[in-house]
């Protein structure tokens, strides 16, 4: 891509998400919204290959008519109130068709399926930006007006997010599929605490972040995108094949690593306000996630599927990709749990 | 000097690490794979064929177990001997399960090796022993039974003709100076409250002669 | 000054001694046996001065000195019970053993761990005197235990041969099933009277349940090696001759029969115990003398002859005689073990030859152990005066003047018989006739270590029982009078089998059988006891733990309910979830659909 061509975008891009961020007004939040979802589609279709194009349209599609739902609510809401702040809706309807519109974005259940086919479809790059990046500014709409979600209704959409990133992932080979799924697990536990406590979403979307950015850069490194190429990684780069256990782990959220955080402090939060069942088909259903990790575990470093590689030794030529990120990114991706006490700000 | 040492000591621990972590040799995944674990009920000749393949015997040999829900599938019921039986002398591949390998292993093998059950042949047949031992217990029970119920007791005066014998017998015991030392309180209370010894004798021995030479001859 | 607790103290304290010094430099010396066998032999003279001041006086004292731990209101004390039992038993065993180890230092003297067998053999007396003095049931349990486990060691002493080990580890599980009554009986006393001392346990309740004496009996079972139990005895003939000499004269055998006669205050009063007692000693005499009919190793016999005085032991106590059953274990103990010392020194001198079809003709080449046999033999089979005598004929006179079972009498004096011809057999087939040995054998019984043990164990199966019976209290009111006849059946029933015996072993001599008779088979075959019961039992209960606990719970039950089921439902589940086509028009669709059922239900 001509990189005057992609500085615009990705600024463009940056830009978007960061005028939905700031405004308090919905016509500019609105518009932040498309900057960015127009932004974003050069950057799937980098490549230009059938599946890509494929890939950008859905998301193309799916995005368009969740603004197209947002813009409704809005105008629902200003015939309602007469004003464009942001402000809690008080009817009910404008509330849930604004949830609903970013539940579509955000890709979570009973919206989920173009992520899994829109992940795969693009370059692992893109799929990292769309997976991270993307969530920012829904999210913070979502936060902003948590109080007048309706609460039901956001649990059922937790609870069944979690549920479909749990079994979706378990029939996957892929690991673009996988890490889309384990993200619509992800946006099912912050979506389970949005209305208890917004602070814990916001933390839990940081250590999402914080968490899949590695993995995603570790596959990068390899150009690994199956399962079968990261079994075969203990030939290229020993030392990763246990960062990728590692920090697969804290994906999953075992305790001495980062990722227990969120799930801790979310199940935490929800046993006080009287919810028991919830939190546990909740972390009943996060064990599917830990089972699909584990076999990704399981085939990269826990065994040696028998290869035609008869080399045992490193044969493949030093990766020139710099990342010089990966590391502090992997340190902060499984060794934060110290810092928990500090997080009692949240309240 | 020691720092030196330190480090290369820490190199070498560091090598050694790096090598049991990741040994140089390739594993293989060594489970039982789903093609290995009984199958389903083999109906036709070609799943029989199929089947005894797959457990290494040739088809006249193979016979499944009945197909009678209980889970057997398709495992060869093989005669239910011990290993036990088998030829000490033979140079089988595992020799202290006198076994080869590749061999069918019959289900219960664990009930057939050879510190558990034997099933050797034995110079009496199997049955004739359960006959003859458990035919002797039965007929001991019974009988100890029937002594129970007719218990023997030998009166003293039954006959005559031998008494003047027990007469003197009794006279030798009576006259010989009695043991010294009384008996123990418990010792005598065991011998009054018994059951089975006859409580008319040992009424008859604590007294006196004259009371003894009354009775002897008013019989 | 009393010397009796004094001298009891001394003598434990020097058969102690040898086994502290196994600790030191002592342990290497060749001289080990020697000092085991003297402090053995010091041991005995000295624990004669308590008894005869026991027979003197008829003192009986209880040492407890040593208050040992307390489980809540449980008191555990060690303390020694010095009675009537345990003053006649020790020095009967001391001096037994001491000859077996001096026959051991002859017939053990190439084994080249002869000291820690004779360490071994001390352990095994010292924990048979700890049983024999305990006073209370804790302390008895030590000595039980430590007898077996002496016994599972000394039986496989040859641990190299399989059938060395088979028959230790019989050993020791037939004792594992005893020592489940001897334990349940521990906690019945336990719960119900709170107490293990024995005294106490007698006072305090004489018409107990028939639960902790069935217990006791399935104890003294498993240790006696009563019927249904008793295989392990004959297999225990794997283990060296002194041992078995040991084993079955004043160690582990009788422990069990000693355990119902300390109890029996307690039995006294039940009636049925008494009447399982009588029936199972009764049984098991008569089915082991009727197995010791048909054996060709020497040892066999000798060793089914013990089982069935065990037998007759068992009867004794079960006819409420326990003094007289103690009686018969202290005079059994002189013959039973000269019997296996002169087996073994024939054993030795045929160049390790046990089938009694092999000898023949030893009364010439050795007249000594020849003799020696025979005054064994004869006292075991009660031959009038010698020691058996006193004992036996006892035992069948009270057993016919009492109102008892009657197939249970009959049995045994049936057994009495087959004593006798047994014992002919042994006499006849190895001392009498011709040799049928290998001429190249130096025979040679010359070694004074060897006379001399035999010889003193002769002279107490010669006056040993006149003494006993004449010197201490009659605890039990003999027989004053009785028929003629009945006087004489003991006697009677013995020459009747001498004289069956002398006339078959004369016409067998000339007689070939042809067929296989069932009755030799099933007194050949031990009453295919072992064979029977050692196969059916754990067919019986493996089958059933692979049908049920493997088959049916593990590999059916637990595997479908759990692991099975949540994985087919989150297959199903996960199938169900991923199974996406990409078709972007069906998404849609179901996103209108999502779309209006949650605004239609919401608002």
């Amino acid at each position: 891509m001509n990189p005057l061509t992609l500085i615009i975008i990705m600024f463009t891009l940056f830009m978007g998400t960061m005028i939905t961020v700031f405004s308090s007004h919905w016509l500019t939040m609105w518009i932040g919204l498309e900057m960015n979802m127009l932004a974003i589609i050069p950057i799937l279709i980098n490549k230009a290959t059938p599946r890509s194009t494929e890939a950008a349209t859905k998301y193309f599609l799916t995005q368009a008519t969740a603004s197209m739902i947002l813009m409704m609510a809005i105008t629902l809401n200003i015939l309602d109130s007469g004003q464009w702040t942001l402000i809690n809706p008080q009817n009910q309807l404008t509330p849930v068709l604004i949830t609903l519109a970013l539940i579509i974005k955000l890709g979570m259940a009973p919206f989920h399926f173009w992520v899994p086919e829109v992940t795969q479809g693009v370059p692992l790059k893109s799929g990292l930006i769309l997976l991270t990046w993307q969530k920012l500014a829904p999210l913070s709409i979502l936060y902003q007006i948590s109080p007048s979600i309706n609460p039901t209704m956001m649990m059922s959409v937790a609870i069944l997010s979690i549920m479909v990133g749990g079994w979706g992932g378990l029939n996957q080979t892929q690991l673009r599929k996988i890490l889309a799924y384990s993200s619509i697990a992800h946006m099912g536990w912050m979506a389970a605490i949005i209305t208890f406590n917004p602070n814990t979403m916001v933390l839990n979307l940081i250590i999402y972040i914080l968490m899949t950015i590695p993995m995603f850069m570790m596959f990068m490194q390899h150009s690994s995108t199956t399962t079968l190429s990261l079994s075969q990684m203990w030939n290229k780069n020993p030392l990763m094949v246990s960062t990728i256990l590692i920090t697969l782990m804290s994906l999953g959220g075992l305790p001495p690593l980062t990722g227990f955080i969120p799930k801790w402090i979310i199940i935490q939060e929800l046993t006080k306000n009287g919810n028991i069942i919830l939190p546990t088909a909740m972390a009943m259903l996060a064990l599917l996630n830990l089972y699909f990790y584990m076999r990704l575990i399981y085939s990269s470093s826990l065994t040696m599927f028998p290869t035609t590689n008869n080399l045992k030794m490193k044969w493949q030529f030093e990766s020139t990709k710099r990342m010089p990120l990966i590391t502090p990114l992997i340190i902060l991706s499984t060794m934060l749990l110290p810092l928990t006490p500090a997080l009692s700000v949240l309240n | 000097m020691a720092a030196t040492r330190v480090g290369v000591l820490g190199v070498r621990w560091l090598q050694r690490a790096a090598r049991s972590v990741m040994p140089l040799g390739a594993r293989t995944a060594s489970h039982i794979t789903k093609d290995m674990l009984p199958g389903p009920y083999p109906k036709t000749p070609e799943e029989r064929a199929a089947a005894a393949k797959k457990y290494n015997m040739r088809v006249e040999d193979y016979e499944p177990y009945p197909d009678d829900g209980m889970g057997y599938g398709d495992y060869p019921k093989l005669p239910d001997h011990s290993q036990q039986e088998r030829d000490p002398w033979y140079d089988w591949d595992h020799s202290d399960l006198r076994l080869n390998w590749g061999e069918p292993l019959h289900w219960n093998l664990d009930m057939f090796i050879r510190n558990r059950v034997d099933t050797s042949p034995t110079p009496v047949s199997w049955d004739v022993m359960c006959k003859h031992l458990f035919g002797f217990v039965a007929f001991m029970i019974f009988m100890f039974w029937l002594g129970d119920t007719y218990p023997t007791y030998q009166p003293v005066r039954e006959s005559m003709t031998w008494r003047w014998l027990v007469c003197l017998c009794a006279l030798t015991r009576a006259f010989l100076p009695s043991p010294r030392g009384s008996m123990p309180e418990s010792t005598r209370r065991a011998g009054l409250s018994t059951n089975f010894t006859s409580g008319e004798q040992e009424a008859q021995c604590g007294s006196s002669i004259s009371q003894f030479w009354a009775e002897a001859i008013s019989l | 000054m009393n010397l009796f607790s004094t001298s009891v103290a001394v003598s434990i304290i020097i058969l102690v001694l040898p086994i502290v010094a196994s600790f030191t430099n002592i342990f290497n010396s060749p001289n080990y046996p020697h000092y085991v066998k003297t402090s053995v032999s010091y041991a005995f003279t000295i624990s004669l001065i308590p008894t005869l001041i026991f027979i003197a006086t008829s003192q009986e004292m209880m040492v407890s000195n040593w208050h040992w731990m307390t489980i809540h209101t449980l008191k555990l004390t060690t303390s020694f019970k010095l009675d009537y039992f345990s003053m006649l038993f020790t020095p009967i065993a001391l001096f037994v053993t001491w000859s077996i180890m001096e026959f051991s230092m002859w017939y053990m003297h190439s084994d080249p761990k002869i000291n820690q067998f004779f360490k071994y053999l001390l352990m095994f007396l010292i924990t048979m005197l700890i049983l024999v003095t305990a006073n209370n049931m804790f302390q008895l349990f030590i000595g039980w235990e430590g007898v077996g486990i002496m016994s599972f060691l000394l039986i496989g002493w040859w641990h190299g041969r399989t059938d060395a080990n088979t028959a230790a580890l019989q050993a020791i599980l037939y004792n594992r099933i005893g020592d489940i009554g001897f334990i349940m009986a521990l906690a019945w006393f336990a719960i119900n009277l709170n107490t293990w001392e024995l005294q106490q346990i007698f006072i305090l309740d004489n018409n107990i349940t028939i639960l902790p004496l069935m217990g006791l009996i399935l104890a003294a079972t498993g240790k006696s090696a009563q019927f249904g139990l008793h295989p392990w005895l004959p297999s225990a003939m794997e283990g060296p001759t002194p041992v078995s000499a040991l084993l079955h004269s004043s160690t582990m055998v009788v422990a069990g029969v000693f355990l119902l006669i300390r109890f029996y205050p307690l039995l006294e009063n039940n009636k049925t115990a008494q009447t399982l007692i009588l029936c199972l000693g009764a049984i098991t005499t008569l089915f082991t003398a009727l197995c010791a009919l048909t054996q060709n190793d020497i040892k066999k016999i000798v060793a089914f002859s013990t089982s069935s005085q065990l037998g007759l032991m068992m009867v004794t106590i079960g006819i409420n005689q326990p003094h007289l059953a103690f009686l018969h274990i202290c005079t059994h103990a002189f013959f039973k073990a000269m019997l296996f010392l002169c087996s073994g020194s024939i054993i030795h001198s045929l160049n390790d030859e046990q089938d009694i079809r092999k000898m023949g003709g030893l009364y010439k080449t050795m007249p000594f152990t020849a003799s020696a046999l025979t005054i064994g033999s004869l006292a075991l089979t009660g031959m009038p005066f010698l020691t058996g005598f006193y004992s036996k004929d006892l035992i069948i006179e009270s057993a016919n003047t009492s109102n008892t079972n009657a197939w249970a009498l009959i049995i045994t004096l049936i057994a009495t018989s087959l004593t006798a011809v047994y014992s002919t057999r042994i006499i006849f087939f190895a001392l009498l006739g011709q040799p049928r040995y290998p001429a190249l054998i130096v025979i040679n019984e010359n070694n004074p270590l060897l006379i001399n043990s035999i010889k003193r164990l002769a002279l107490g199966s010669i006056f040993a029982g006149f003494l006993i019976s004449n010197l201490i209290t009659p605890n039990n009111v003999p027989q004053m009078t009785m028929p003629l006849y009945m006087k004489m059946t003991a006697l009677f029933v013995t020459i009747m089998g001498f004289t069956i015996a002398m006339e078959l072993n004369q016409l067998s001599l000339s007689l070939k059988m042809t067929t296989q008779s069932p009755y030799f088979n099933f007194s050949n075959m031990l009453g295919f006891f072992p064979m029977t019961i050692h196969r059916i039992l754990p067919y019986l209960n493996l089958s059933a733990s692979q049908n049920m606990a493997t088959l049916l719970l593990d590999m059916t039950w637990t595997e479908k309910a759990i692991p099975k089921n949540i994985s087919d439902i989150q297959i199903f589940a996960s199938t169900s979830v991923s199974s996406q086509k990409g078709l972007i028009k069906l998404y849609f669709l179901s996103f209108l659909i999502s779309l209006l059922l949650v605004l239609f239900i919401l608002t």
